[in-house]
């Protein structure tokens, strides 16, 4: 009896030892189907930055998802499927070293969706280029320190700084009365550059720039600037570049010390509907405003918008907002060159990159451009979306592309 | 500059200062009998906030009964705060400092966790601007002004009229004497981290519905807190009222004669000026 016990005992054991044994080689052969490509991406999760830019971090999961969904990439005839690695830069340059160093040498990855803050993106640059690491970062006001001919490896989802044309041309047609503008942008190097922009495009349909009033970084308080703005009477300002906050302060102040003109930025400041909900004074003081940025609940939205919004409010438990495309908005570039390329060799993905006369955007079909600013065929050249807040609704006003 | 920019931001200004009085209260209050300068009284006004969000535009609860409970509770967390991260390095006021700097990062990542980093803001019930000889004043920004003012006052006659105001007098003025003639050093002290968080939360509640909340919200109420009441003196609350509108109408002005970069430097330059020739702040004690 007890020799049976005993016996008992033992085949249970090996049983489930053997089943052990088997699982695992079918999860093997299971993941033998499709192999996997990591890809890094240096998110900003703590820090001061982190407040404005968590969005991206959280939408990483839903944008792997995504996209192995829909197949992944294949390349050689091989399926591969993503699996994004994150790493915290912290808000900061050293950070964003660190992360990228973690990324590269542990991870030994080849493609990294790169920082948005603009100084961490140049600080990782030149690891990347040794380790010949493609860097993608999504849209912003970036300059050459972060696209010219030295950086082989480093791309850019867009760059606002084709938008003010585009803004521009909205506000002389909308607004015809308008002979003077007032540029008011955050004094950083995107701020510097956005209104440098402005100015030219201002000065190009025509109108006199009466005021340029940079403000700090940690503005709270606008009134003291619009005021100092607003006595050179212009008929409208444009906000340049900043964040959502400061978009609000700006549009709040002027609207307390009367200005009833236009309010526009040529980019994005952040989400649409978040910048409407910080409009004070009710819709009578949330009109005659428009930005370059997505309403990301349209009916008018692309198909991939209206395909990822329900996907993030489902998987985030959150209404779905404009940075929380980001990961999405990179990882299509990428993997469609990786496609365009039919190599992991990052050599050859830059290269069939670069050439690249269409490629697929979240807002419709693009091309590679660049070499005009930048003097490098890395920056996606895709449309731009154009809002609106209309007593106190966003709406979506349409599409603007850059004719070369 | 025209006139009405020049009186413009005269208001401006004063409606600034008004804002840094209300911010500044607390942290002298709690500097004045602790003795710490208390660094996370930033975040502890981000949380009256917040607070208020939650009730008033989450749950719809009237605002000014948001404001209350807010209080109440900040300043319960408060009296937390003392019993539990303050007392016991008491004599050692350095230490003290770094778990204030400390209590900045747990706050602050506490808050982007549970609210998310998309900025808030809500519809003020004191809606609405006023607009008089060629200024213009929102209704936001006086109220902040008469309920500050209204708070000062409270507090004044509080420290002045009350027992406990009394002995928060004499703690201040002398610990152990204090201590001596029986008065509960910890009690009071836990009192008046309850007041000066309580304090920061409605300073919080109105000013983050003015200039929107987020977690990081609160780096700058710590910046003009300190600057206002090393100005007006430590532990001073008439100090405090002249700090602030010092500082207020340096903010308000400047920015309009030159650059909000000068006006920046313009502030901490007059703080240093006037350190330099009294070091105990304007109207601070010797």
């Amino acid at each position: 009896m007890k020799a049976l016990r005993m016996g008992l005992r033992v085949s249970c054991v090996m049983s489930l030892l053997t089943l052990c044994v088997l699982v695992n080689a079918w999860a093997d052969e299971s993941k033998g189907d499709a192999k996997i490509i990591k890809i890094g991406a240096i998110v900003t999760v703590t820090g001061p930055a982190a407040a404005g830019l968590k969005d991206m971090a959280d939408a990483a999961g839903p944008a792997e998802e995504y996209f192995n969904s829909k197949g992944g990439v294949t390349v050689a005839g091989q399926k591969y499927n993503i699996k994004i690695i994150a790493e915290d830069d912290q808000s900061n340059p050293q950070g964003a070293l660190a992360a990228a160093n973690k990324l590269i040498s542990r991870d030994e990855v080849k493609f990294i969706l790169a920082p948005i803050i603009p100084q961490n993106n140049i600080a990782i640059s030149p690891l990347c280029e040794k380790a010949k690491v493609i860097h993608l970062r999504f849209h912003g006001v970036g300059g050459k320190e972060e696209i010219n001919p030295d950086l082989h490896y480093s791309f850019a989802s867009y760059m606002n700084l084709y938008n003010a044309p585009f803004a521009y041309d909205y506000l002389v047609k909308n607004y015809p009365q308008v002979k003077k503008v007032a540029i008011i942008p955050v004094d950083d190097p995107g701020g510097v550059t956005g209104s440098e922009f402005g100015e030219k495009a201002a000065k190009a349909h025509g109108l006199q720039v009466v005021a340029k009033q940079f403000y700090p970084f940690d503005t709270q308080d606008f009134n003291p600037i619009l005021t100092k703005v607003l006595d050179k009477k212009p008929d409208a300002i444009d906000i340049s570049v900043g964040i959502v906050v400061w978009g609000a302060g700006i549009i709040n102040a002027a609207r307390e010390l009367g200005f009833k003109g236009p309010i526009f930025a040529p980019t994005p400041l952040g989400d649409m509907d978040v910048l409407a909900s910080m409009i004070k004074g009710g819709p009578q003081a949330a009109h005659d405003i428009f930005i370059t940025a997505p309403d990301m609940h349209s009916p008018k939205m692309t198909p991939m918008i209206k395909e990822i919004v329900p996907l993030l409010e489902k998987r985030l438990k959150t209404r779905a907002r404009m940075d929380h495309t980001i990961p999405f908005e990179t990882l299509v570039l990428l993997l469609s060159a990786i496609e365009k390329a039919q190599s992991l060799d990052t050599e050859k993905v830059v290269k069939a990159w670069e050439n690249m006369k269409e490629i697929d955007t979240i807002f419709g079909k693009g091309r590679m451009g660049g070499k005009d600013l930048f003097g490098i065929n890395h920056v996606v050249i895709r449309p731009v979306p154009l809002s609106r807040i209309v007593n106190g609704k966003v709406e979506h006003v349409g599409f603007f592309e850059k004719k070369d | 500059m025209s006139g009405s920019a020049l009186a413009q931001s005269i208001i401006n200004g004063l409606a600034s200062g008004g804002i840094y009085i209300l911010v500044a209260l607390g942290l002298t209050l709690v500097l004045s009998i602790m003795g710490i300068v208390q660094m996370s009284h930033g975040e502890i006004y981000m949380f009256g906030a917040y607070g208020v969000y939650f009730l008033f535009a989450s749950l719809g609860l009237n605002f000014v009964l948001a404001m209350i409970i807010s209080t109440l509770v900040v300043g319960g967390f408060g009296i937390v705060l003392e019993r539990f991260c303050f007392r016991p390095f008491r004599a050692e006021p350095d230490r003290a400092m770094i778990i204030a700097i400390g209590l900045i990062l747990v706050l602050q990542n506490i808050a982007l966790v549970v609210a998310g980093g998309t900025p808030r803001s809500y519809v003020s019930p004191f809606a609405g601007i006023l607009h008089f000889g060629g200024v213009s004043l929102s209704l936001e920004r006086l109220t902040i002004v008469i309920i500050g003012s209204g708070l000062l006052v409270a507090l004044y006659l509080f420290i002045r009229m009350t027992k406990t105001g009394q002995a928060m007098l004499s703690i201040s003025q002398d610990r152990e004497g204090a201590a001596l003639q029986g008065i509960d050093i910890n009690r009071i002290s836990a009192i008046a981290m309850f007041l000066g968080c309580g304090l920061a939360a409605i300073a919080g509640s109105l000013v983050g519905g003015l200039f929107g909340i987020t977690p990081t919200m609160g780096g700058f109420a710590l910046m003009k807190g300190i600057a206002v009441i090393i100005l007006g003196g430590l532990g001073s609350i008439p100090g405090a009222v002249v700090g602030g509108l010092i500082i207020g109408l340096i903010d308000g002005v400047m920015p309009v004669l030159t650059t909000a970069h000068i006006a920046g430097a313009t502030g901490f330059g007059v703080i240093i000026l006037i350190l330099l020739f009294r070091p105990q702040g304007i109207w601070g004690h010797e």
